[in-house]
């Protein structure tokens, strides 16, 4: 089991899931549907985003932060 | 026939050597000072109380290590959006700038990488001033922590050529 913390993009802090345990094989999707972001994705630590079916477990460290921002956001003209 | 054995001749012994003790030694302390040993002030080693800290609440711009100035009517973030390039195993920085006028979130980039022009959002980011390049929202970032991640996701992408 890994214990992570999940800062939503926005909030200044306030918003921020402390002590997120995952057990193996968890991924992105599973930690924004228990943390009800819906429509968010992760960030990874060294920058980018996980896929949805990324293996979340796999890819952070025990006591990592990492954050939640909305996906909706685009470059366009 | 008796047989007598004597000395032949008259014998002179010398005195005898006498040996014996000499005037008794007396061994008795040193009327110099003593040394005396014994320990200083006592020192008393405890354990120190434990301290908690906890990390203040914190924007992801503050957490990622920008910095955040008033200019004029304007504020504006700066810092770096960070990636790691697999191909050298490394992590790769670029000179980011975010200024906020309003609730409208201006993103700048500097010398992006050139992997940006094969993007598909590379029409999106136009050369602005020296190595800066602005960014073009169709669906803006809401705060500088939105434009941050947003960007270094671009960058990511770029670097691994997923899109």
């Amino acid at each position: 089991m890994k214990n992570v913390i999940v800062s939503v993009a926005g909030t200044g802090g306030k918003q921020e899931y402390k002590d997120v345990a995952l057990l193996p094989g968890t991924k992105a999707r599973d930690v924004l549907n228990k943390l009800s972001l819906t429509g968010f994705q992760l960030s990874k630590p060294e920058g980018g985003a996980f896929g949805h079916a990324d293996d979340l477990y796999a890819s952070v460290a025990e006591g990592q932060k990492i954050f939640a921002t909305p996906a909706s956001v685009e470059a366009g003209q | 026939m008796r047989i007598i054995v004597g000395p032949a001749a008259r014998t002179t012994i010398s005195p005898a050597i006498l040996i014996g003790p000499t005037a008794p030694v007396v061994v008795e302390p040193a009327r110099d000072a003593a040394i005396v040993v014994e320990p200083q002030a006592v020192l008393l080693v405890e354990a120190a109380s434990s301290v908690t800290v906890e990390a203040p609440q914190r924007a992801v711009w503050d957490d990622l290590g920008w910095i955040r100035r008033q200019d004029g009517d304007r504020i504006v973030y700066e810092g770096t959006y960070r990636a790691r390039d697999r191909r050298i195993g490394q992590r790769v920085e670029f000179d980011g700038r975010i200024v906020e006028r309003g609730r409208h979130f201006q993103a700048y980039i500097a010398d992006p990488p050139p992997e940006l022009r094969r993007h598909p959002k590379a029409p999106c980011f136009t050369r602005s001033n020296g190595p800066w390049f602005q960014v073009h929202w169709y669906r803006p970032a809401r705060s500088a922590d939105e434009a941050v991640l947003y960007i270094e996701k671009i960058i990511a992408e770029c670097l691994t050529g997923d899109y």
